[in-house]
């Protein structure tokens, strides 16, 4: 069993998830998908240093001659027990790492107090998928501990690489190709972006090395031999 | 800085990893990677058309490879049947030509050749190989042109025939390679091995894809015997390991062009001094060899929030940010500034070398805390029998280790370094500014000095952009002026 399946099957059955891998091989894109099929709502939030804990509960807005509280995505998930997927969280502030503690801890014990006064709490089918490029070695001990299944993704999503094969032959077998030397690897994105650039009307040499930078000479050598470009 | 192609070797090959280093263009190999070693591919990273072509070609052999086209024990074969290794690469190489030529890959056409050095009267295996060669390349005509008096008529047919039949192969991507063995004996027979190795430079380009050997054993390669024995006498390593060794020394070591590409240099580096070990150890038997030790990673619970987090963390008013003052916005007398916003503070990471006579207390860590919140500071020393040793992280984003655990941990490990050099690869991994807070004193396994050691972890400092200070009062000096 592949990664992907091994996630897909977890998915369904866990409520807190850790993914973590290279970017651009689909752990958000797959995390959203998954929890969309369990749940009514997903909501994503990407987390970096910046980013303080009101964004994310929610806050008091002026509204006329009194304020009102605006419920934040981890909030609005709680509450109406929806996905949340939680991008980088290995980037998050340590007051973010600290509140995700409340968010993930187990449902039965879970809850947050809100500056109004209420005590939320998870209902049910409230899931988290968690995704960062970082080894979640990195993360708190308390934190890492909360997730019940921490999987490490190295491939792109099989959903991916056949979609860029559909578009042109053998881009996602390259790609895939590529990430089995992960340092050398060729992010997705770059292919779609490709795929896009050509779409729009740019040549072939000219989208490529926009898309590739200064390996689009390699990617085109590689794309001849893969069937991709007919020439 | 300048912008550096990255080859994609896995993808010809549809696996990997794969260990890349530069090349001048003179000697390029790739070597498939197997279920324990990883693969192996020198090439020149610039985009000039001869780069190009040059790694077009090694991708074609690897896509042979992957394709099994070609089986990688064919050179094993060939062997077997007494084929020196050239003439089989000769083959090899107009069959992936042709098959990159069948496939669009016109790049392939710009592949240097030359047989302007060589003595052809002298060498006819040689002539002959190029002239194969040359088959497709943008400079075949005007070499067969020179090599044309080198051969009688029969020969000339012979060769010709030989050269269409490779390509035949290669355009169908069918090789038949008992054939291909039996043509290449032929030719051997005929021409004779070259009088010459195959590392002679009178060539200006070869191109080998060796299946038969292992990686290691073809880094080793990479390094004359000779400059080794020269490098490894105690004169040439005490001159060595007194000074900082820069590509310029390495390169006059190897006797090869400066190569100013610091991500391959590093491992270049690596491989080469572990070559260069390895031999020393072989010539010189009653010679102790001392390598690092091993190193583990512990993990101790950072139980204490440093107070310079908070300053560290605290939010100012702004203009930008989540809405947290919103008295300043309502009040007529606020100025506006509703939003937070955080100030990133300071960090980096502090390697301390905890043998001998440093020591490390709860208040040098506050020190260097007020001064770098953010600072991640991580202590190593040798365990008390001097045969591995341990890293403790002891403060990491403001929160650091309580004096009990430090005074443990202190308690239970020995007085040696004997893992500088794990460390100091661990620090290179690690967030910037990098400190080393070391005498710069360094030991292998029993706490033993080796100058090859000194020599690694020098080259270490300054390709890891770490910076040394003998105490931690220096440390807080450049901290403090940041």
């Amino acid at each position: 069993m592949n990664e992907w399946q091994l996630f897909e099957n977890a998915a369904k059955t866990v409520q807190r998830l850790y993914l973590w891998g290279p970017p651009g091989i689909g752990k958000s894109y797959a995390g959203q998908k998954e929890l969309e099929k369990n749940n009514r709502s997903v909501w994503q939030v990407t987390l970096n240093d910046d980013l303080v804990v009101q964004e994310l509960l929610g806050h008091f807005v002026p509204n006329g001659t009194h304020f009102e509280w605006n419920d934040g995505p981890i909030s609005m998930a709680l509450r109406q027990g929806g996905g949340l997927v939680i991008n980088e969280v290995a980037r998050a502030s340590g007051a973010v790492k600290d509140m995700l503690l409340s968010v993930l801890d187990d449902p039965e014990v879970s809850s947050i107090g809100l500056p109004t006064g209420e005590r939320l709490k998870p209902k049910d089918g409230f899931a988290v998928v968690a995704t960062a490029n970082r080894s979640p070695e990195e993360l708190d001990e308390a934190l890492l501990d909360r997730f019940d299944v921490i999987l490490q993704i190295t491939k792109p999503h099989p959903e991916i690489i056949s979609l860029l094969n559909t578009k042109m032959r053998g881009l996602g077998a390259m790609i895939e190709d590529s990430y089995s030397d992960p340092p050398r690897a060729i992010s997705p994105r770059r292919a779609f972006s490709f795929l896009s650039l050509l779409e729009k009307g740019f040549l072939l040499d000219d989208a490529a090395y926009l898309s590739f930078g200064e390996r689009h000479r390699d990617v085109m050598v590689l794309m001849k031999t893969h069937g991709g470009i007919n020439v | 800085m300048e912008r550096k192609n990255i080859p994609l070797p896995a993808v010809a090959a549809g696996k990997g990893p794969f260990a890349v280093n530069p090349s001048d263009g003179t000697y390029n190999f790739c070597v498939y990677p197997r279920e324990k070693e990883i693969g192996l591919l020198a090439v020149p990273l610039e985009n000039t058309e001869k780069a190009i072509a040059i790694r077009a070609h090694e991708y074609g052999h690897l896509i042979l490879y992957r394709e099994k086209i070609i089986s990688l024990d064919i050179a094993y074969k060939a062997e077997i049947k007494k084929i020196h290794n050239s003439w089989l690469q000769a083959g090899m190489d107009v069959i992936v030509n042709s098959f990159l030529i069948q496939r669009g890959c016109l790049e392939i056409k710009s592949l240097p050749l030359s047989c302007h050095n060589l003595d052809t009267r002298e060498n006819r295996s040689q002539a002959a190989q190029i002239f194969i060669r040359s088959q497709f390349l943008n400079v075949g005509d005007e070499i067969r042109k020179s090599l044309i008096g080198m051969f009688s008529t029969n020969e000339l047919e012979f060769l010709q025939s030989v050269t269409e039949e490779l390509s035949l192969w290669g355009k169908s991507g069918k090789v038949p390679e008992k054939k291909l063995l039996k043509t290449m004996r032929k030719m051997q027979r005929i021409w004779g091995a070259p009088v010459t190795d195959t590392f002679n430079h009178s060539l200006e380009f070869k191109i080998t894809s060796d299946t038969s050997r292992s990686p290691t054993e073809i880094l080793t390669d990479l390094i004359p015997e000779k400059t080794i024995q020269e490098l490894t006498t105690p004169e040439k390593i005490r001159e060595l390991s007194e000074k900082i060794i820069t590509s310029k020394d390495i390169s006059a070591v190897l006797q090869k062009p400066e190569i100013d590409k610091e991500n391959n240099l590093l491992s270049m580096l690596v491989d080469w001094i572990k070559n260069i070990k390895r031999r020393w150890k072989l010539s010189q038997q009653n010679v102790s060899q001392v390598t690092w030790g091993p190193m583990q990673i512990e993990k101790i619970p950072l139980a204490i929030t440093h107070a310079s987090l908070h300053k560290a963390r605290r939010p100012k008013p702004g203009y930008v940010g989540a809405f947290r003052y919103p008295h300043r916005a309502l009040l007529p007398s606020g100025n506006g500034a509703a939003f937070a916003y955080r100030k990133r503070a300071i960090g980096g990471t502090i390697l301390l070398d905890y043998s001998g006579s440093m020591y490390l207390s709860s208040d040098d860590i506050d020190g260097l805390l007020k001064n770098a919140p953010m600072a991640t500071i991580a202590c190593y020393v040798s365990n008390k029998e001097c045969k591995d040793g341990s890293l403790a992280i002891m403060a990491k984003q403001g929160r650091m280790i309580d004096n009990k655990c430090l005074i443990e941990w202190c308690s239970r490990r020995g007085r040696g370094n004997v893992i500088d050099g794990p460390a100091l690869y661990w620090l290179i991994k690690q967030e910037h500014p990098r400190i080393w807070i070391s005498d710069g004193k360094v030991t292998g396994i029993g706490d033993e000095f080796s100058r090859l050691l000194a020599m690694e972890s020098k080259i270490l400092l300054r390709k890891g952009d770490i910076k040394q200070y003998r105490c931690i009062d220096e440390c807080l000096k450049f901290y403090s002026k940041v």
